[in-house]
C-alpha cells in the first residue's frame, strides 16, 4: 500500500505513460505491472494532428489514478501554470512538481520547487515534487507540507540505476512523515528492487519499460522485483562480512 | 479579430471560450484552456468573450512521465 495524502494506492509502482511504440503496449504495460498510479504530461493539442484515439482512450479511468506532471517546466510560473491547467483538464488535485534546472541533466532546481510547492499546497493540490537525491532539500519539501518526496537515483531516462545508495539512504533516514518514491533513472529490475531495499516506499518510472526491448515483459519484471525489494527491506538484510563464512558444517566432511 | 492559440496567431469571428472550441472541432472534455496566462473553468467558458489580441493555452493529457 502506498499512500499519498487522502489517496491509497495498492501498488508501490507508479509508471510514465511516454515513449512507448503504441498506446495497445502501454495499455498491456500498465496493466501487468499491476500499478495504479500512471503519470500524465499536459500538452498543447496539436490542431494539425489528425483525428483519433488519443492517450485516455487506453488509460481505464476506473483502474488508474492519474498523476499530471510539470514536465518541461523550467519556472514557477510555468510550472504553477501547467499544474493548474492539469487540475482543470484533469479533475485531479495530484500533482507531480518538476522544475527543471538544467536542460543537459534535467536536475531540478530546489529553489523554484520549494517556492512552486509552497504554492500549490496554498492552492489545495496534493504535491509529488521530484527533486535531487539531497537530504536537506527533500527534507524543506516535507517540511513545507509536500504529500511526498521523489528523489531522482539517476537522470530522468538515463537508465544509469542507484548512482548512489549511500546518499539515497540518508534521504530516507531524513523522510519520516511522507513517502518518499525513487522517481527516475532506474533502468532494470534489480535498480527497482534495490531501491526498495533502500527503504523507499515506491518507484516511479517510465523509460525502463517504455523503451525495454519487451516493454510487457520487463513491466512484469518491474512489478516483482518492487514487492522482492519491499519485502526484503522488511525483513532485514544479513549483515556484511568481510570473510567468508561456511554455509555448511566444518565437521564431519567425509574422508577428512 | 486575431488571437493567439497555442503559440500561432489566428482568425476569430468573435465569441466565447466554448465557441472557439466549437469552431476548432476540440471536444471540451478533458481539455484545459487558459486565458492570457489564467484557467478559465468549465462553468466560465459559455460566459467569457474573447478579445482582439488574447492569447489562449488548449491543452491535454499527453504521454509523459
Amino acid at each position: 500500500m502506498l499512500e499519498v495524502g487522502p489517496f491509497k494506492f495498492k501498488s508501490k509502482l507508479v509508471l510514465g505513460t511516454g515513449k512507448y511504440e503504441s498506446f495497445e503496449i502501454m495499455k498491456e504495460a500498465l496493466e501487468i505491472s499491476g500499478t495504479d498510479l500512471v503519470t500524465v504530461a499536459i500538452r498543447r493539442i496539436d490542431m494539425n494532428a489528425p483525428k483519433g484515439k488519443g492517450l485516455l482512450d487506453f488509460l481505464d479511468l476506473k483502474k488508474y489514478k492519474l498523476l499530471p506532471n510539470t514536465a518541461g517546466c523550467f519556472n514557477v510560473e510555468d510550472a504553477m501554470l501547467t499544474a493548474r491547467l492539469a487540475r482543470e483538464a484533469l479533475n485531479t488535485n495530484l500533482i507531480k512538481l518538476e522544475v527543471i534546472g538544467d536542460k543537459f541533466s534535467l536536475w531540478p532546481d530546489m529553489e523554484q520547487t520549494l517556492e512552486a510547492a509552497k504554492m500549490l499546497i496554498e492552492e489545495g493540490f496534493i504535491v509529488m515534487p521530484y527533486c535531487g537525491p539531497d537530504p536537506v532539500g527533500a527534507k524543506k519539501l516535507q517540511e513545507i507540507g509536500c504529500h511526498a518526496v521523489m528523489p531522482l537515483a539517476s537522470p530522468i531516462g538515463s537508465g544509469l540505476g542507484i548512482q548512489d545508495r549511500e546518499t539515497l539512504s540518508i534521504v530516507r533516514k531524513a523522510i519520516t512523515k511522507v513517502p518518499m518514491i525513487v522517481d527516475a533513472g532506474v533502468g532494470t529490475a534489480s535498480d527497482a528492487a534495490v531501491a526498495m531495499e533502500l527503504g523507499a516506499d515506491g518507484v516511479l518510472m517510465n523509460t525502463a519499460i517504455a523503451e525495454a526491448k519487451n516493454p510487457i515483459g520487463m513491466a512484469e519484471a518491474m512489478k516483482y522485483s518492487v514487492m522482492a525489494g519491499e519485502i526484503a527491506f522488511r525483513s532485514g538484510r544479513m549483515p556484511k562480512k568481510f570473510s567468508a563464512d561456511p554455509s555448511s558444517p566444518t565437521e564431519g566432511v567425509p574422508g577428512s | 479579430m486575431k488571437i493567439k492559440v497555442n503559440g500561432s496567431f489566428q482568425e476569430f469571428a468573435g465569441g466565447t471560450v466554448n465557441e472557439l472550441l466549437r469552431e476548432m472541432n476540440i471536444s471540451p472534455d478533458f481539455v484545459a484552456v487558459a486565458l492570457n496566462r489564467k484557467i478559465v473553468h468549465r462553468h466560465e467558458r459559455d460566459s467569457i468573450d474573447l478579445e482582439d489580441g488574447d492569447v489562449l493555452e488548449l491543452v491535454k493529457a499527453a504521454p509523459g512521465g
